[in-house]
């Protein structure tokens, strides 16, 4: 049984972020210990705010053994609302899911997280009124929908101080410029140009304000199907070589309409696929690999491997452990992508092709696909900045729907798919086998990964540009301070200071000079 | 293409030095100087042959034979293909194909090896062309079939250290604190008259006398009576090994056996029970009673409670070993990777094997009892416990020399059967009695020490340096069953310990990031989740799988440390230069040295 420790009367109050508001609390909860299956536990108070659940030691106070790497932000015992993937409810030794409205109130209260902690809270010893509200709080503001300026996001961006300039090395690739930077970084300005035809989004809301097109593509074209059918330019080899996106016409049933797409398309194909051109190779994704369908099984059941309740199941799984990661298919697909990412680098680099990657939307597996092989040939992308500036550029203004993916605002489970997850995964094989080739560590992915699930950051909130801008602009976000403005994720500072960020960077690692010529040369001997 | 990739085929990671220098010409062909040799290593035949290499097709080649290796050399192939194999590592040599058979490359030779490959030559199908090769492979891959010396007996390298001086039972126990007034060495078995199977040194409980145990040694397996392994230097806690006790199917009891054990538990001063780890599962210890073998029974031994660890026994181990090998070689399953490794089930016998060091590691240190391990002989399972258990203990045993005195204590002086488990120079590829004990220890060793990076003083290529030597003959160290024939046969004087190699070249074996740490227990996580195959040593021969050599990560990190030093020079020469200059600088030079302390590592 639980080793029931007098309850102090000190009063401990959660440290609460500018905007964030206590929703409801309850004292007296147990917080179990669960890595050693026993019943021992620390008594304290949850709480819901409208930005966290977080659980309150009673003896907090004399916690001196700080860990050397914390989170600013996000504490140990801390769950951001989005963070918050399941929650059960214990009723007589029995689990059940908690979604909606409840009837009964459990004894025992267990979160699963999406960054895959477990937490088992105890209320048998909490007011019967407190439980109804923690426990109906808790799954009202983490498992209902909830509408985009509800999120914590806005709150906090109103009522933060405004000095923080997010101004970084990353960039943004919210401007021309960045663009005609990026173009001439790779020698891509021959044969490719920066394009401003979307300001306004004139062509398409999903589209970035400014992109990159092949040069001999014109205004008019790009206009004319709001964007489908166009190579937007990704990357460009050192030979030249280019790697380009392209979103799908949606298949018609109109005849008429679907042979005028064609042509379209094969003309716009015959055009670049000559000279100065490279030859051209188009690649459907959504042939070629899994479908976000496929992805998102696989991860649901892989995830489960790990929220694991107590050590019991822990060992009781451990001799078919290899067997029950396989069957999860997790694994198959990383691989599967990964052996993708290589063939487009072959094409690339040897066969000096110019590679188009096809999706309904481009912005899904295509950044994936694209992000990857990046990281795979371009050394500046395994920098931290030079990674960053790749996941604003492929990801962030690529247009990834990162609200429906990680499905935030609970509006449909359909949409949701670990797409970006599987990039850091991939990228994570990537850092096994090539130690000293990446300025970012291990841990740097595991907390990118965490911040796709804290609603500080504007970078991982939204669907696409178009959505972030249409929702600042509104009147009523004002802040006293001065001009609206989201943080970005990139400036570590906010959830890290000097000293934990440190682990973010990979001491071993090896710049290397001149990494296009290595390259070359290794190749030529393959 | 990847398939035409050509890399060096160094079969003998030791010697890649010498096989460098490659030949165009082949004009040079008959040069004798091109083949490494050893000192008193001697040429004995050599042929044109087709090497049918499994992952990039047929080798046109010359093989060499010497009464030490098989070195095989490409005439076409540049890069030049070299193989270099041990004759010691052959396991098993089977012609292939008839005189009259059919097809391309279908009439030769094939080689099963002991280090998890198979070697094929083609040969010309005219005259008998293999027999020769055939029959004088034979002879020198298996000289105790043919009354022919090891090449350790031939063997004349010159070390600038002697491996022979590396292990002495004596300082080993002073070492330890021993004797002191509770446990005493006995020369009891100075000539192997007591058991024939252990070595002549022995520690013993104080209270016990040399009559007392003649009278134990009656009642265990071999006479392999319980001595002491180790001793913690806190808790005077001890590991003690044995065999098992001759209980039988009629339940025999041994009035001495019982008083020795209550001997043991009372000379650590304890009053809880004495802990027996019987290695076996259950059922096998109980079958054992029909041999006349057993278990410790609670009404004989009211004072020690027994735990099995459910460790299984060496016919299981080798099947699960030539599982894994179809596994990886020559082509690693790729489909069903996971699945297949989890059938082989070597993980999970590595898992075992770990799980129970650590109970016994943990009774002694965190639970300050004695124990008592054993399995049936004591010179398998037991060997593989106590030494773990000794590894997880005493950081002396995670150094370059203390885990070679680990290796010549627990394993070599107390008798595993070497001779019978790897089959050295035995033609008898099928004898039952093989079994990769030996190696499933140094898999587990090498488990700890990815867990625990900085623990260890040696790195990688130690452990695949032991395992190659394990099987290569050219060293003394691993041969025989025990130190009672190796000193009949003059051993430590005849031939060269495989500690002298490899202590005249220690910064090979060195791991970098090893930081010295006392008395830490080191538990490892015994859980499938933490196991990794060790791809290193069981698929190294595919090109493909083999990871990048040397170690990237070790090698920058011995550039950083190069360039810290460099760093840590200069600043010491511009403080000297700014010192002569301004006299008082004493706050800028506390800097740097502070600096050093925190950076400072056991390089």
């Amino acid at each position: 049984e639980i080793h029931i420790k007098e309850p102090t009367e000190k009063e401990v109050n959660p440290r609460l972020l500018p905007g964030e508001l206590l929703l409801c609390e309850a004292s007296t909860v147990y917080k179990y210990i669960q890595e050693d299956g026993s019943n021992r536990g620390t008594c304290g108070k949850l709480v819901c705010t409208n930005f966290k659940i977080a659980f309150l030691d009673d003896d907090s106070a004399s916690d001196d053994n700080e860990p050397q790497f914390k989170n600013k932000i996000v504490g140990e015992n801390d769950i951001t609302l989005q963070c918050v993937d399941q929650i059960y409810g214990v009723y007589d030794e029995k689990k059940k899911l908690l979604t909606g409205q409840l009837r009964k109130y459990p004894e025992k209260l267990i979160i699963y997280c999406k960054d895959l902690r477990v937490f088992n809270f105890c209320l048998r010893y909490t007011k019967e009124e407190e439980v109804k509200r923690i426990v109906s709080g808790i799954v009202h503001h983490s498992q209902t929908p909830k509408l985009l300026k509800r999120l914590f996001l806005f709150s906090y961006a109103s009522a933060a101080p405004n000095n923080i300039d997010g101004r970084n090395q990353t960039v943004m690739f919210d401007t021309l410029e960045d663009w005609c930077d990026e173009l001439e970084r790779t020698k891509g300005n021959a044969k490719y140009k920066a394009v401003s035809t979307n300001e306004g989004y004139r062509v398409s809301e999903k589209l970035p304000l400014y992109f990159v097109v092949p040069i001999c593509v014109s205004e008019e074209s790009i206009l004319k199907y709001e964007g489908k059918g166009i190579p937007i330019w990704c990357w460009s080899c050192h030979n030249g070589a280019a790697l380009l996106k392209m979103s799908a016409f949606p298949k018609e049933q109109d005849d008429i309409t679907s042979q005028t797409q064609k042509a379209f398309l094969d003309g716009i194909c015959k055009t670049i696929s000559k000279p100065p051109y490279e030859l051209l190779k188009m690649d459907d994704l959504s042939s070629s690999l899994p479908s976000l369908q496929d992805i998102q099984t696989a991860y649901t059941r892989f995830k489960q491997l790990f929220l694991i309740d107590n050590s019991t199941d822990f060992w009781a799984t451990d001799v078919k452990w290899f067997s029950l990661l396989e069957s999860t298919n997790w694994l198959e697909i990383i691989r599967r992508v990964l052996k993708k990412a290589i063939e487009v680098v072959e094409c690339l680099e040897r066969q000096h092709t110019n590679v188009v990657l096809i999706e309904e939307s481009a912005t899904d597996l295509c950044c994936v696909i694209s992000s990857l092989v990046q990281v795979m040939m371009d050394s500046y992308s395994r920098t931290k900045s030079g990674f960053q500036s790749l996941i604003q550029k492929e990801w962030v203004v690529g247009g990834h729907s990162f609200l429906d993916r990680c499905n935030h605002l609970h509006k449909s489970d359909k949409e949701e798919a670990p797409v970006f997850l599987l990039l850091l995964n991939c990228v994570w094989q990537l850092v096994q086998q090539y130690p000293p080739a990446f300025e970012f560590t291990e841990t740097y992915l595991t907390v990118l990964s965490d911040s796709l699930y804290v609603p500080i950051f504007s970078t991982f909130f939204f669907n696409s540009q178009h959505q972030k801008d249409t929702n600042t602009s509104g009147e009523t976000l004002k802040t006293q301070s001065g001009p609206f403005r989201f943080l970005t994720v990139w400036d570590w500072s906010v959830q890290f200071d000097p000293k934990a960020q440190a682990f973010l960077n990979n001491p071993l690692y090896a710049e290397k000079p001149k990494p296009d010529k290595s390259q070359r040369k290794t190749s030529r001997f393959k | 293409m990847a398939s035409s990739s050509t890399p060096k085929y160094n079969s003998n990671s030791l010697e890649s030095s010498s096989s460098k220098r490659t030949l165009k010409d082949g004009t040079n062909w008959e040069q004798n100087e091109e083949i490494p040799r050893l000192p008193g290593e001697t040429r004995v035949t050599d042929k044109e042959v087709i090497y049918m290499c499994p992952f990039n097709g047929p080798v046109k080649g010359r093989v060499y034979i010497t009464n030490y290796r098989l070195y095989l050399r490409s005439v076409e192939n540049d890069p030049v293909v070299v193989l270099n194999v041990p004759l010691g590592v052959i396991s098993r040599i089977e012609k292939m194909g008839g005189a009259s058979s059919r097809g391309e490359n279908s009439y030769g030779l094939d080689i099963t090896c002991k280090d998890m490959r198979n070697l094929r030559f083609a040969l010309k199908q005219e005259g008998h062309s293999r027999r020769d090769i055939f029959e004088v492979l034979t002879k020198y891959a298996f000289p105790q079939s043919h009354n022919l010396l090891f090449f350790a007996f031939l063997n004349e390298e010159k070390f600038s250290e002697n491996g022979w001086m590396v292990y002495n039972p004596m300082s080993e126990y002073r070492r330890q604190g021993l004797p002191n007034e509770r446990w005493r060495v006995t020369f009891i078995n100075e000539h192997y008259g007591l058991c024939d199977t252990y070595p002549s040194l022995l520690v013993v409980p104080y209270n016990a006398t040399d009559e007392d145990l003649k009278k134990v040694a009656a009642f265990r397996s071999r006479n392999r009576i319980p001595v002491l392994s180790w001793i913690h230097p806190e808790t005077q806690a001890v590991i003690m090994r044995c065999s098992q006790p001759l209980v039988g199917m009629s339940g025999k009891r041994n009035k001495d056996d019982e008083r020795y054990l209550d001997v043991i538990r009372e000379a650590n001063g304890q009053i809880s029970k004495l802990t027996i780890y019987d290695a076996r599962p259950n059922v096998n210890a109980v079958a054992n009673k029909a041999t006349g073998g057993g278990y410790e029974g609670e009404d004989a031994y009211p004072n020690a409670e027994l735990f099995f660890l459910d460790i299984h026994n060496i016919h299981v181990m080798r099947e699960s070993l030539k599982k894994l090998k179809d596994i990886v070689y020559p082509n690693v399953e790729e489909s069903h990777w996971l699945s297949s490794l989890e059938s082989t089930h070597w993980l999970e016998h590595i898992k075992l094997v770990l799980t129970g060091a650590i109970q016994v590691a943990d009774k002694v240190s965190s639970g300050r009892s004695s124990v008592l391990v054993h399995c049936s002989d004591g010179w398998d399972r037991t060997a593989q416990l106590t030494s773990l258990a000794m590894l997880m203990l005493d950081s002396y045993y995670r150094t370059i020399e203390g885990f070679e005195v680990l290796v010549q204590k627990e394993w070599i002086s107390f008798g595993h059967k070497f001779a019978s488990r790897i089959g050295h120079g035995d033609k008898n590829h099928a004898d039952a009695d093989r079994s990769p004990i030996f190696l499933q220890f140094i898999d587990c060793v090498w488990q700890m020490s990815k867990q625990f990076p900085t623990a260890f003083e040696f790195n990688e290529q130690f452990l695949v340096t032991i395992l190659d030597h394990l099987y290569s003959c050219r060293f003394g160290t691993f041969l025989y069953n025990s130190e009672s024939v190796r000193e009949k046969e003059k051993v430590p004087e005849k031939t060269l310990s495989l500690w002298s190699l490899i202590n005249s070249e220690k910064s090979k074996y060195t791991n970098p990031f090893y930081t010295k740490e006392l008395n830490r227990a080191l538990y490892p996580v015994a859980s499938m989740r933490h196991l990794e195959l060790w791809v290193n040593y069981y698929i190294r021969w595919n090109p493909r799988i083999r990871q990048q050599q040397p170690n990237p990560v070790e090698q920058r990190y011995m550039e950083l440390l190069a360039l810290r030093d460099d760093y840590i020079r200069r600043l010491e020469e511009l403080q000297i230069t700014s010192n002569s200059k301004i006299p008082n600088s004493s706050a800028s030079s506390a800097s740097p040295s502070q600096m050093m302390s925190h950076l400072q590592t056991h390089f």
